[in-house]
Protein backbone atom coordinates (compact mmCIF):
# COMPACT_ATOMS: atom_id res chain seq x y z
CA UNK A 1 0.00 0.00 0.00
CA UNK A 2 1.48 3.24 -0.69
CA UNK A 3 1.61 5.96 2.17
CA UNK A 4 3.91 8.99 2.16
CA UNK A 5 6.41 9.59 4.64
CA UNK A 6 4.86 12.09 6.13
CA UNK A 7 1.98 9.81 6.89
CA UNK A 8 4.33 7.28 8.23
CA UNK A 9 5.94 9.71 10.41
CA UNK A 10 2.96 11.33 11.58
CA UNK A 11 1.54 7.36 12.84
CA UNK A 12 4.80 6.92 14.43
CA UNK A 13 4.72 9.56 16.22
CA UNK A 14 0.80 9.13 17.67
CA UNK A 15 2.50 5.67 18.65
CA UNK A 16 5.45 7.81 20.58
CA UNK A 17 3.14 9.99 22.01
CA UNK A 18 0.98 7.22 23.50
CA UNK A 19 4.09 5.27 24.55
CA UNK A 20 5.27 8.45 26.52
CA UNK A 21 1.91 9.37 27.59
CA UNK A 22 0.51 5.89 29.30
CA UNK A 23 4.34 4.69 30.12
CA UNK A 24 3.67 2.79 33.24
CA UNK A 25 4.69 3.70 36.69
CA UNK A 26 4.48 1.93 39.95
CA UNK A 27 1.70 3.82 40.79
CA UNK A 28 0.15 3.50 37.74
CA UNK A 29 0.54 0.01 38.17
CA UNK A 30 -0.93 0.48 41.59
CA UNK A 31 -4.02 1.88 40.07
CA UNK A 32 -4.70 -0.74 37.33
CA UNK A 33 -4.57 -4.10 40.18
CA UNK A 34 -6.64 -1.76 42.45
CA UNK A 35 -9.08 -1.27 39.21
CA UNK A 36 -8.45 -4.92 38.46
CA UNK A 37 -9.64 -6.15 41.93
CA UNK A 38 -6.13 -6.10 43.75
CA UNK A 39 -6.02 -3.66 46.38
CA UNK A 40 -2.99 -2.23 48.42
CA UNK A 41 -0.92 -3.77 45.80
CA UNK A 42 2.48 -4.45 47.37
CA UNK A 43 5.89 -3.18 45.53
CA UNK A 44 6.48 -6.57 44.14
CA UNK A 45 3.08 -6.67 42.82
CA UNK A 46 3.33 -3.32 41.27
CA UNK A 47 6.37 -4.21 39.63
CA UNK A 48 4.61 -7.37 37.85
CA UNK A 49 1.63 -4.95 36.51
CA UNK A 50 4.40 -2.15 35.70
CA UNK A 51 6.31 -5.06 33.40
CA UNK A 52 2.90 -6.70 32.08
CA UNK A 53 1.66 -3.25 30.86
CA UNK A 54 5.58 -2.22 29.51
CA UNK A 55 5.63 -4.98 27.51
CA UNK A 56 2.38 -4.04 25.80
CA UNK A 57 2.72 -0.29 25.28
CA UNK A 58 6.87 -0.69 23.77
CA UNK A 59 4.63 -2.38 20.91
CA UNK A 60 2.81 0.75 19.91
CA UNK A 61 5.36 2.48 17.79
CA UNK A 62 6.08 -0.01 15.42
CA UNK A 63 2.26 -1.41 15.37
CA UNK A 64 1.54 1.93 14.70
CA UNK A 65 4.09 2.59 11.98
CA UNK A 66 3.18 -0.92 10.40
CA UNK A 67 -0.38 -1.19 10.75
CA UNK A 68 -1.40 1.53 8.22
CA UNK A 69 1.34 0.07 6.10
CA UNK A 70 0.31 -3.13 6.55
CA UNK A 71 -3.78 -3.32 6.59
CA UNK A 72 -5.69 -1.94 3.80
CA UNK A 73 -6.56 1.53 3.74
CA UNK A 74 -10.72 0.83 4.39
CA UNK A 75 -9.31 -1.36 7.96
CA UNK A 76 -10.28 1.40 10.34
CA UNK A 77 -9.91 3.02 13.55
CA UNK A 78 -6.23 2.05 13.21
CA UNK A 79 -5.87 2.96 16.81
CA UNK A 80 -8.15 -0.05 17.44
CA UNK A 81 -5.90 -2.25 15.01
CA UNK A 82 -2.91 -1.11 16.81
CA UNK A 83 -4.28 -2.16 20.31
CA UNK A 84 -5.70 -5.61 19.11
CA UNK A 85 -1.74 -6.73 17.60
CA UNK A 86 -0.24 -5.10 20.73
CA UNK A 87 -2.28 -7.53 23.00
CA UNK A 88 -2.21 -10.28 20.45
CA UNK A 89 1.75 -9.92 19.84
CA UNK A 90 2.79 -9.45 23.52
CA UNK A 91 0.40 -12.19 25.15
CA UNK A 92 1.89 -14.46 22.41
CA UNK A 93 5.45 -13.34 23.47
CA UNK A 94 4.31 -14.23 27.10
CA UNK A 95 2.89 -17.21 26.18
CA UNK A 96 6.03 -18.04 24.42
CA UNK A 97 8.36 -17.17 26.73
CA UNK A 98 10.64 -19.95 28.72
CA UNK A 99 10.18 -19.96 32.20
CA UNK A 100 12.96 -19.11 34.13
CA UNK A 101 13.96 -18.83 38.34
CA UNK A 102 11.10 -19.69 41.11
CA UNK A 103 7.27 -20.21 39.91
CA UNK A 104 4.11 -19.48 41.39
CA UNK A 105 0.59 -21.01 40.33
CA UNK A 106 -2.49 -20.60 41.64
CA UNK A 107 -5.16 -23.54 42.30
CA UNK A 108 -8.22 -22.45 40.89
CA UNK A 109 -9.38 -23.82 37.25
CA UNK A 110 -9.11 -21.15 34.54
CA UNK A 111 -11.06 -21.20 31.56
CA UNK A 112 -12.12 -17.99 29.14
CA UNK A 113 -15.87 -17.77 30.32
CA UNK A 114 -13.73 -17.00 34.06
CA UNK A 115 -12.28 -13.93 32.53
CA UNK A 116 -14.63 -12.82 29.77
CA UNK A 117 -18.52 -12.29 30.26
CA UNK A 118 -19.71 -14.47 27.79
CA UNK A 119 -22.29 -12.30 26.29
CA UNK A 120 -19.69 -10.15 25.15
CA UNK A 121 -17.80 -12.98 23.39
CA UNK A 122 -21.79 -13.87 21.79
CA UNK A 123 -21.89 -10.07 20.75
CA UNK A 124 -18.66 -9.45 19.56
CA UNK A 125 -19.46 -12.71 16.86
CA UNK A 126 -23.12 -11.35 16.32
CA UNK A 127 -21.90 -7.96 15.35
CA UNK A 128 -19.24 -9.54 13.17
CA UNK A 129 -22.01 -12.02 11.40
CA UNK A 130 -24.18 -8.62 10.95
CA UNK A 131 -21.02 -7.33 8.90
CA UNK A 132 -20.47 -10.50 7.27
CA UNK A 133 -23.92 -10.70 6.24
CA UNK A 134 -24.20 -7.05 4.69
CA UNK A 135 -20.83 -7.44 3.21
CA UNK A 136 -22.59 -10.69 1.07
CA UNK A 137 -25.54 -8.37 0.52
CA UNK A 138 -22.72 -5.65 -0.75
CA UNK A 139 -21.60 -8.55 -3.00
CA UNK A 140 -25.27 -9.72 -4.44
CA UNK A 141 -25.60 -5.73 -5.14
CA UNK A 142 -22.19 -5.16 -6.97
CA UNK A 143 -23.74 -7.61 -10.04
CA UNK A 144 -26.61 -4.74 -9.79
CA UNK A 145 -23.23 -2.45 -9.96
CA UNK A 146 -21.40 -3.68 -12.33
CA UNK A 147 -24.31 -3.70 -14.96
CA UNK A 148 -24.94 0.04 -14.59
CA UNK A 149 -21.29 0.79 -14.82
CA UNK A 150 -21.61 -1.51 -18.36
CA UNK A 151 -24.77 0.16 -19.13
CA UNK A 152 -23.63 3.91 -19.58
CA UNK A 153 -20.65 4.95 -21.48
CA UNK A 154 -17.90 7.02 -19.83
CA UNK A 155 -19.40 10.64 -19.63
CA UNK A 156 -22.63 10.06 -21.81
CA UNK A 157 -25.53 11.64 -20.36
CA UNK A 158 -28.91 9.44 -20.25
CA UNK A 159 -32.28 10.09 -18.58
CA UNK A 160 -33.46 9.00 -14.99
CA UNK A 161 -36.95 7.84 -15.25
CA UNK A 162 -38.34 11.54 -13.90
CA UNK A 163 -36.54 13.35 -16.79
CA UNK A 164 -33.32 14.29 -15.21
CA UNK A 165 -30.33 14.46 -17.49
CA UNK A 166 -27.25 12.86 -15.76
CA UNK A 167 -23.38 12.05 -16.88
CA UNK A 168 -21.73 9.15 -14.72
CA UNK A 169 -18.24 11.09 -14.09
CA UNK A 170 -15.48 8.21 -14.29
CA UNK A 171 -14.78 8.67 -10.28
CA UNK A 172 -18.59 7.36 -9.49
CA UNK A 173 -17.59 4.88 -11.92
CA UNK A 174 -14.46 3.55 -10.03
CA UNK A 175 -16.15 4.15 -6.83
CA UNK A 176 -18.99 1.57 -7.73
CA UNK A 177 -16.93 -0.82 -9.33
CA UNK A 178 -15.04 -1.32 -6.40
CA UNK A 179 -16.65 -3.50 -4.18
CA UNK A 180 -15.58 -3.96 -0.33
CA UNK A 181 -17.53 -7.14 0.66
CA UNK A 182 -13.93 -8.84 0.67
CA UNK A 183 -12.86 -5.75 2.90
CA UNK A 184 -15.54 -6.53 5.18
CA UNK A 185 -15.14 -10.16 5.49
CA UNK A 186 -11.43 -10.04 5.97
CA UNK A 187 -11.85 -7.17 8.82
CA UNK A 188 -14.45 -10.01 10.56
CA UNK A 189 -12.04 -13.23 10.49
CA UNK A 190 -8.56 -11.70 11.09
CA UNK A 191 -10.67 -9.80 14.16
CA UNK A 192 -12.27 -13.16 15.07
CA UNK A 193 -9.03 -14.70 14.94
CA UNK A 194 -7.31 -11.98 16.59
CA UNK A 195 -9.45 -11.22 19.98
CA UNK A 196 -10.18 -14.88 20.10
CA UNK A 197 -6.54 -15.70 19.75
CA UNK A 198 -5.90 -13.23 22.94
CA UNK A 199 -8.64 -14.75 25.07
CA UNK A 200 -7.27 -18.33 24.61
CA UNK A 201 -3.66 -17.00 25.18
CA UNK A 202 -4.92 -14.69 28.24
CA UNK A 203 -6.35 -18.46 29.58
CA UNK A 204 -3.28 -20.41 28.49
CA UNK A 205 -0.23 -18.52 28.92
CA UNK A 206 2.62 -18.73 31.61
CA UNK A 207 1.49 -16.71 34.72
CA UNK A 208 3.03 -14.20 36.76
CA UNK A 209 4.68 -15.11 40.23
CA UNK A 210 1.68 -13.76 41.97
CA UNK A 211 -1.89 -15.53 41.35
CA UNK A 212 -3.88 -12.25 42.37
CA UNK A 213 -1.99 -10.47 40.40
CA UNK A 214 -1.78 -12.89 37.57
CA UNK A 215 -5.86 -13.32 37.73
CA UNK A 216 -6.32 -9.60 37.29
CA UNK A 217 -3.86 -8.88 34.26
CA UNK A 218 -5.08 -12.16 32.83
CA UNK A 219 -8.90 -10.86 33.29
CA UNK A 220 -7.59 -7.12 31.87
CA UNK A 221 -6.26 -8.86 28.99
CA UNK A 222 -9.70 -10.97 27.72
CA UNK A 223 -11.69 -8.44 28.86
CA UNK A 224 -9.68 -5.57 26.87
CA UNK A 225 -9.24 -7.49 23.61
CA UNK A 226 -13.11 -8.29 23.52
CA UNK A 227 -13.97 -4.84 23.94
CA UNK A 228 -11.45 -4.05 21.28
CA UNK A 229 -13.34 -6.82 19.18
CA UNK A 230 -16.87 -5.21 19.83
CA UNK A 231 -15.58 -1.96 18.75
CA UNK A 232 -13.98 -3.38 15.82
CA UNK A 233 -16.58 -5.74 14.15
CA UNK A 234 -19.19 -2.34 15.05
CA UNK A 235 -16.44 -0.27 12.71
CA UNK A 236 -16.63 -3.32 10.48
CA UNK A 237 -20.26 -2.90 9.74
CA UNK A 238 -20.33 0.75 9.69
CA UNK A 239 -18.05 0.39 6.71
CA UNK A 240 -20.35 -2.16 4.71
CA UNK A 241 -23.32 0.45 5.83
CA UNK A 242 -21.65 2.96 4.10
CA UNK A 243 -21.29 0.66 0.77
CA UNK A 244 -24.92 -0.03 0.71
CA UNK A 245 -26.07 3.48 1.37
CA UNK A 246 -23.38 4.97 -0.99
CA UNK A 247 -25.29 1.89 -3.56
CA UNK A 248 -28.70 3.05 -3.00
CA UNK A 249 -27.80 6.66 -3.88
CA UNK A 250 -26.45 6.00 -7.08
CA UNK A 251 -28.75 7.12 -9.62
CA UNK A 252 -28.86 4.99 -12.54
CA UNK A 253 -31.15 3.44 -15.28
CA UNK A 254 -31.84 0.15 -14.05
CA UNK A 255 -32.85 0.30 -10.95
CA UNK A 256 -31.46 -0.81 -7.77
CA UNK A 257 -32.99 -4.32 -6.62
CA UNK A 258 -35.62 -3.72 -4.53
CA UNK A 259 -34.29 -5.01 -0.98
CA UNK A 260 -31.63 -2.52 -1.24
CA UNK A 261 -33.70 0.40 -1.89
CA UNK A 262 -36.21 -0.79 1.00
CA UNK A 263 -33.38 -1.44 3.85
CA UNK A 264 -32.76 1.30 5.93
CA UNK A 265 -28.96 1.71 5.77
CA UNK A 266 -28.35 4.92 6.51
CA UNK A 267 -26.26 7.37 8.29
CA UNK A 268 -28.83 6.54 11.06
CA UNK A 269 -27.69 3.13 11.45
CA UNK A 270 -23.57 3.85 10.79
CA UNK A 271 -23.92 6.32 14.14
CA UNK A 272 -26.05 3.53 16.00
CA UNK A 273 -23.77 0.82 15.44
CA UNK A 274 -20.42 3.36 16.30
CA UNK A 275 -22.62 3.87 19.52
CA UNK A 276 -22.73 0.10 20.13
CA UNK A 277 -19.13 -0.41 19.54
CA UNK A 278 -18.28 2.50 22.34
CA UNK A 279 -21.02 0.99 24.59
CA UNK A 280 -19.42 -2.56 24.11
CA UNK A 281 -15.85 -1.19 24.87
CA UNK A 282 -17.33 0.80 27.63
CA UNK A 283 -18.86 -2.19 29.37
CA UNK A 284 -16.69 -4.96 28.50
CA UNK A 285 -12.92 -3.79 28.78
CA UNK A 286 -13.26 -1.91 31.72
CA UNK A 287 -13.61 -3.74 35.05
CA UNK A 288 -17.13 -4.73 36.36
CA UNK A 289 -18.42 -6.06 39.62
CA UNK A 290 -18.72 -9.28 38.58
CA UNK A 291 -14.96 -11.51 37.44
CA UNK A 292 -15.07 -14.80 38.36
CA UNK A 293 -11.45 -15.49 38.01
CA UNK A 294 -10.40 -12.21 40.08
CA UNK A 295 -12.82 -13.16 42.81
CA UNK A 296 -11.65 -16.62 43.20
CA UNK A 297 -7.79 -16.18 43.12
CA UNK A 298 -8.23 -13.42 46.04
CA UNK B 1 -4.64 -17.60 48.32
CA UNK B 2 -3.96 -21.05 47.66
CA UNK B 3 -0.59 -21.32 45.21
CA UNK B 4 2.38 -23.75 44.33
CA UNK B 5 5.51 -22.67 44.54
CA UNK B 6 8.26 -24.49 42.09
CA UNK B 7 11.99 -23.19 42.61
CA UNK B 8 13.92 -25.87 40.11
CA UNK B 9 17.25 -24.75 41.95
CA UNK B 10 16.83 -25.85 45.27
CA UNK B 11 17.75 -29.17 44.47
CA UNK B 12 14.23 -30.89 44.95
CA UNK B 13 12.33 -32.33 42.17
CA UNK B 14 9.57 -30.43 41.06
CA UNK B 15 7.11 -32.97 41.10
CA UNK B 16 7.76 -33.90 44.45
CA UNK B 17 8.11 -29.79 45.45
CA UNK B 18 4.05 -29.57 44.39
CA UNK B 19 3.24 -33.02 45.34
CA UNK B 20 4.39 -31.82 49.49
CA UNK B 21 2.83 -28.43 48.65
CA UNK B 22 -0.62 -29.92 47.47
CA UNK B 23 -0.60 -32.49 50.59
CA UNK B 24 -0.21 -30.11 52.85
CA UNK B 25 -2.58 -27.73 51.64
CA UNK B 26 -5.18 -30.28 51.51
CA UNK B 27 -4.02 -31.93 55.39
CA UNK B 28 -4.33 -28.32 56.17
CA UNK B 29 -7.97 -27.78 55.17
CA UNK B 30 -6.52 -24.75 53.20
CA UNK B 31 -8.00 -26.89 50.30
CA UNK B 32 -11.24 -27.62 51.08
CA UNK B 33 -12.88 -30.78 50.42
CA UNK B 34 -14.37 -30.96 47.00
CA UNK B 35 -12.10 -28.19 45.74
CA UNK B 36 -11.61 -28.64 41.83
CA UNK B 37 -7.85 -28.28 40.72
CA UNK B 38 -6.98 -27.12 37.87
CA UNK B 39 -5.97 -29.53 34.75
CA UNK B 40 -2.80 -30.80 34.48
CA UNK B 41 -2.06 -28.66 31.47
CA UNK B 42 -2.87 -25.65 32.99
CA UNK B 43 -0.26 -26.19 36.48
CA UNK B 44 2.00 -27.53 33.84
CA UNK B 45 1.83 -24.17 31.80
CA UNK B 46 1.38 -21.74 35.03
CA UNK B 47 4.94 -23.48 36.49
CA UNK B 48 6.74 -23.86 33.60
CA UNK B 49 7.14 -27.75 33.52
CA UNK B 50 6.42 -30.55 31.51
CA UNK B 51 2.75 -31.91 31.42
CA UNK B 52 3.58 -35.11 32.74
CA UNK B 53 5.63 -33.44 35.46
CA UNK B 54 2.11 -32.81 36.96
CA UNK B 55 0.63 -35.90 35.40
CA UNK B 56 2.85 -37.61 37.76
CA UNK B 57 1.99 -35.67 40.75
CA UNK B 58 -1.68 -35.73 40.44
CA UNK B 59 -1.81 -39.63 39.39
CA UNK B 60 0.16 -40.69 42.98
CA UNK B 61 -2.56 -38.39 44.89
CA UNK B 62 -5.11 -40.50 43.27
CA UNK B 63 -2.90 -43.41 44.31
CA UNK B 64 -2.78 -42.37 48.01
CA UNK B 65 -6.44 -40.71 48.19
CA UNK B 66 -5.69 -37.80 48.38
CA UNK B 67 -7.30 -36.54 45.24
CA UNK B 68 -10.26 -37.93 43.35
CA UNK B 69 -10.99 -37.75 39.81
CA UNK B 70 -14.52 -36.47 39.46
CA UNK B 71 -15.98 -35.53 35.96
CA UNK B 72 -13.65 -33.83 34.17
CA UNK B 73 -11.29 -32.22 36.85
CA UNK B 74 -9.76 -33.32 40.12
CA UNK B 75 -10.88 -32.49 43.67
CA UNK B 76 -9.12 -32.53 46.87
CA UNK B 77 -10.47 -35.35 48.79
CA UNK B 78 -9.02 -34.40 52.24
CA UNK B 79 -6.70 -37.24 53.69
CA UNK B 80 -4.98 -39.80 52.03
CA UNK B 81 -3.47 -43.46 53.08
CA UNK B 82 0.27 -42.38 52.43
CA UNK B 83 -0.25 -38.28 52.18
CA UNK B 84 3.71 -38.39 52.20
CA UNK B 85 4.67 -41.18 50.35
CA UNK B 86 6.42 -41.48 46.95
CA UNK B 87 9.29 -41.99 44.82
Amino acid sequence: MAMDWMTVLSYTLVGFILLLVLWPTTAGGRRVLKRWGVGEADDEQAKLAVKYLRDRRLLYPPLFLLSPLLLPSEWGPDIVAAGIAALLVAEAIAALRPARGPRAAGLTPRTWGGLVQRWAIAAMVLLGVVAAGMAVAGLVAQSWADRVIASIPLNTEWRSPDGEVTAMSQQLRDQLGTPIWLTVVAMVLVGLVAVLGIVWLAVHRASVRDPRVDAALRTRSARVAVGLGIAWMASAIALANSRLQFLQGVEAPEAPPVWLSSLPFNGLLGFGVLLVGAAGWYWVANPGNRMPYVQSAR
Amino acid sequence: VNRILVDPDNGVPPWRQIKDQLVRLILAGELPIGAQLPSIRQLARDLGLATGTVARVYRELEATGVLRTAGRGRTARGRGNRCHGGT
